[in-house]
């Protein structure tokens, strides 16, 4: 068998140019060959289930956010978390309170941090600099470490070669939103010189509207009259985003910045409207990377260093003003130990800030001198420390009085805090080989060590085999290991009225076999399916604490088995019209409860058509479906299938120079829900998403 | 990226790069056109080391305007004395080993240059007055094209090729 179809590869190099002469040059254009450092592998012959969403897709999709790229993704879907509602992204059928299964990755540096095992930025980057986003579903502890659990998403920014100029370019939309970039690629002194400025701003979609908070249950319950709701969500935002990109041979320094700024609360921290709570959040990232690229014939060293700084700032009310409470004797919320009721004529106000420090440094050496084989060996070292201030006017560790004042009382450092200064320190060490053990099979087989500071050691392999059968059909078989490091919520988090760390916490474990095909019968048509399964141990998720009625904590609760598919088809019909689309079926189904997870889609359809009716203009329609969401027994809030369908036209390079855009999302207004949490602890109805928005964009290349 | 992009190892995609470039060429013969094309065959020339090798034999089996594409590499001291200037090279396509400069040069005297598209690699080679340059960006091979050099001759570009190309400046006037 093996041997019959070696015979047909090798005769076939007549055909084999004939794929590449019937291909079109944009088809050309996106075809992955060498460069210096290795040659990097079309997707499909990943060692792993790939898919990369380019700058071009992205501006065809009409894509303005992160998470609306992403959820194109077969298998992956934002969602909301409750309390804070920045995006969740649900992964092959998994989710948990804090959007930390995922690793996300800024050209190639870690920037989830270990406060929540996420990414800090609270609201979704801004897409000008983008030029590509790279996305693994599946384990990839065994290169990038915790967090990389199920799933890696890489932004990749534009270098100075993708801009190749200026742009500058404005968006205007509904709610006030507006965006305005700069973009310059230059050379200097040997340089070449990427940077890149982007501002958004909107005021917030107001037709999201929640009938009942959870201060209505409290009115309910202590005859007040406080809340907010019905009202809209405060979802305003702005934000400035900031890459910056130098790069020449040898050397690759990159610097990002972020700053979110006046952040409204969305549906409430404390699952009641908020309009008056706010939150800040800087990211800052100085990456330098150094190779010895073509020093030496059989060795590469590389040296990565890297720096992020993180700093968000909330000042939100829990409760709204007049709201009022069952204390207990230190004057915390508790509705099953109270000794009183207490007024907050200002609201129940807290004031946190959390700042965090990660050093990192990274060695690789890559040796190529033995025939067919990469060996790739690489220890690292990682720090990771978290400052914590809390303000509030409660729960400060004596008895309120019967009207609570409205000063902030600092608790930061004392037994009282919601999370006290902690660091911890992470080594580790990855060896990798690479092996092309004939033209047709290839095996990636990789291990890499972790040590923790705060819960010691982890071993995490991974395995692929990669076989293409002929020029046109390639399977793969994978497996690998994860493992995700408790973040310091979950292990430390206290005084919440909501929920409890947990210092006896383990790292969940995941165990995933997948395997692969991906089909190409011609330049025109191609095809992708995947069947995985996947076992975790010791997921970690909010149950009922065994100590504390009434309080939710943070447990290792019970073990998981998913399995699932996922199929990806694209098809250029004509030289006019490309159609492509996916679909994602999966289940996750945790042993303690014998229920699946809650709040996440069991199947995904999306289905685009991209018609290019002149050479400088296309029409973009897609449709995104998700439907089969689990709830949580005895949890009534309607939780529909949805869609939501958008229209994008875009004309580009007219007169040479200018780019235009008209995109209608959400263009039917279906009134989507995404899945507010537990229902004894927040918000009685679901958490509406956006309706239909409307922008028009303009850009200018020189 | 490291698991994205693993490096490989594999003897047959050394040749990818080229493969993607022999692509290119026949796609040029779609979406260029050329004033009256005379003679039996519709010649691509190569200047310099060949750095195709087979990849771009088969093109030989493929027609460009109802004549068959053939492949005719050039001598370099050859091309650059003026005795070659019989055949007619509908694409010229010049080698890195070649100097594009003394190729520009000659080129700018023969008058047979208005007919024929100048093909080469890298950065310089647009910038300094080739038509089309073949560049790798992040592992890909993009296409450069420089307006200027084209207008000089009776070749029309069609929108398909341009609007994946990076149009650069610079001309052999410069």
């Amino acid at each position: 068998m093996v041997l019959v179809l070696s015979a047909a590869i090798s005769h076939a190099a007549d055909d084999e140019m004939e794929e590449f002469f019937s291909m079109t040059p944009a088809e050309l254009a996106e075809t992955s060959v060498s460069i210096a450092t290795g040659t990097p592998r079309p997707s499909y012959q990943s060692a792993g289930s790939t898919s990369v969403i380019t700058a071009e897709q992205i501006r065809a999709m009409g894509a303005t956010e992160l998470h609306e790229v992403l959820e194109t993704v077969p298998g992956i879907h934002a969602s909301l978390q409750p309390m804070s509602n920045d995006i969740h992204y649900n992964i092959r059928g998994l989710a948990n309170q804090n959007n930390s299964q995922i690793l996300f990755l800024l050209n190639g540096t870690r920037i989830s941090t270990a406060f929540r095992g996420s990414t800090e930025s609270s609201i979704d980057m801004p897409l000008a600099a983008i030029e590509r986003v790279e996305v693994i579903r599946g384990p990839a502890s065994a290169v990038y470490g915790s967090d990389a659990f199920a799933g890696v998403i890489n932004i990749i920014t534009k270098k100075a070669k993708d801009i190749n100029g200026t742009q500058l370019g404005v968006r205007a939309g509904n709610w006030d939103t507006q965006s305005g970039w700069g973009q310059n690629g230059t050379q200097w002194a040997g340089w070449d010189i990427a940077t890149s400025l982007q501002y958004q701003h909107s005021a917030g979609d107001n037709g999201r509207i929640i009938k009942e908070d959870s201060q209505t249950l409290l009115d309910r319950a202590f005859g007040t009259n406080a809340s907010l709701a019905p009202g809209a969500m405060n979802t305003r935002f702005s934000a400035l985003n900031t890459h910056v990109n130098l790069k020449r041979k040898h050397w690759d320094i990159g610097f990002w910045a972020f700053n979110g700024l006046d952040i409204g609360t969305r549906s409430g921290s404390g699952g009641a409207l908020d309009p008056k709570g706010s939150a800040d959040s800087a990211q800052y990232l100085g990456d330098m990377r150094f190779s010895t690229e073509d020093w030496l014939d059989d060795w590469e060293f590389l040296a990565h260093l890297s720096y992020l700084h993180s700093d968000v700032n909330a000042t939100v009310n829990l409760f709204p003003d007049n709201t009022r409470l069952p204390v207990n004797a230190i004057g915390d919320i508790d509705q099953f130990n109270p000794t009183q009721l207490t007024l907050f004529p200002k609201g129940v106000v807290v004031d946190i800030r959390h700042v965090q420090k990660v050093p990192s440094i990274e060695l690789t050496s890559l040796y190529k001198g033995l025939d067919k084989h990469l060996f790739r060996f690489t220890a690292g070292f990682r720090y990771e420390e978290l400052s914590f201030t809390d303000r509030r006017n409660y729960a400060f560790g004596k008895p309120l009085p019967p009207v609570a004042d409205a000063a902030l009382v600092d608790n930061s450092g004392t037994p009282f805090a919601f999370l006290t200064n902690t660091d911890r320190k992470i080594g580790s060490l990855l060896l990798q080989d690479e092996w092309q053990i004939t033209d047709g099979w290839h095996m990636t087989a990789g291990v890499r060590y972790d040590h923790y500071s705060d819960f010691g050691s982890t071993v995490n392999p991974r395995f692929a085999l990669v076989w293409d059968i002929n020029r046109q059909l390639t399977s793969k078989l994978l497996y690998g290991r994860a493992f995700r490091a408790p973040s310091f919520v979950e292990l430390g988090s206290q005084n919440s009225p909501l929920s409890q760390g947990n210092m006896n916490l383990k790292p969940e474990i995941n165990n995933t076999v997948e395997w692969a095909f991906d089909y190409r019968p011609s330049s025109a048509l191609r095809t992708a399916l995947n069947l995985y399964y996947y076992h975790i141990d010791d997921f970690i998720s909010i149950s009922p604490s065994p100590t504390r009625s009434g309080i939710l904590q943070y447990n290792n609760f019970g073990n998981l088995d998913g399995y699932g598919t996922e199929w990806e088809w694209s098809w250029k019909v004509s030289e006019q019209w490309s159609l492509l689309g996916n679909y994602a079926w999966q289940n996750a189904r945790n042993d303690a409860t014998d229920r699946r997870i809650a709040g996440v889609p069991g199947h995904q359809i999306y289905f685009a058509g991209i018609w290019q009716f002149m050479p400088q203009w296309q029409f973009q329609s897609q449709l995104n479906w998700l439907g089969g969401r689990a709830r949580d027994p005895g949890d009534t809030r309607p939780l529909e299938d949805y869609e939501t369908v958008d229209f994008t036209l875009r004309g580009k390079r007219l007169y040479g120079h200018v780019n235009v855009a008209a995109s209608l999302r959400n263009a039917f207004d279906s009134k989507n829900l995404e899945p507010a949490g537990f229902p004894s602890t927040t918000l009685p109805s679901n958490l509406p998403l956006q309706g239909r928005s409307f922008y028009f964009e303009a850009s200018v290349d020189f | 990226m490291v698991l994205i992009f693993s490096a490989s190892l594999s003897a047959d995609d050394g040749n990818l790069e080229y493969k993607v470039k022999a692509g290119y060429l026949y796609n040029f013969t779609k979406f260029v056109t050329w004033p009256e094309i005379t003679g039996a065959t519709f010649n691509l020339c190569i200047l310099g080391t060949d750095p195709f090798g087979a990849v771009i034999d088969p093109i030989e089996k493929k027609s460009a305007f109802d004549k068959p594409i053939k492949v005719i590499r050039l001598d370099e001291a050859i091309f650059l004395s003026g005795r070659d200037v019989k055949i007619h090279c509908r694409i010229l396509y010049i080698s890195h080993s070649s100097n594009p400069k003394t190729a520009f040069e000659k080129l700018k005297i023969g008058s047979h240059a208005t007919g024929m598209l100048i093909v080469g690699e890298g950065d310089e080679f647009v910038a300094g007055g080739g038509m089309i340059g073949f560049v790798n960006r992040d592992g890909k091979i993009k296409l450069q094209v420089n307006l200027q050099s084209v207008r000089q001759t009776e070749l029309k570009i069609s929108a398909k090729l341009l609007e994946i190309a990076e149009l650069v400046k610079g001309g052999i006037h410069d």
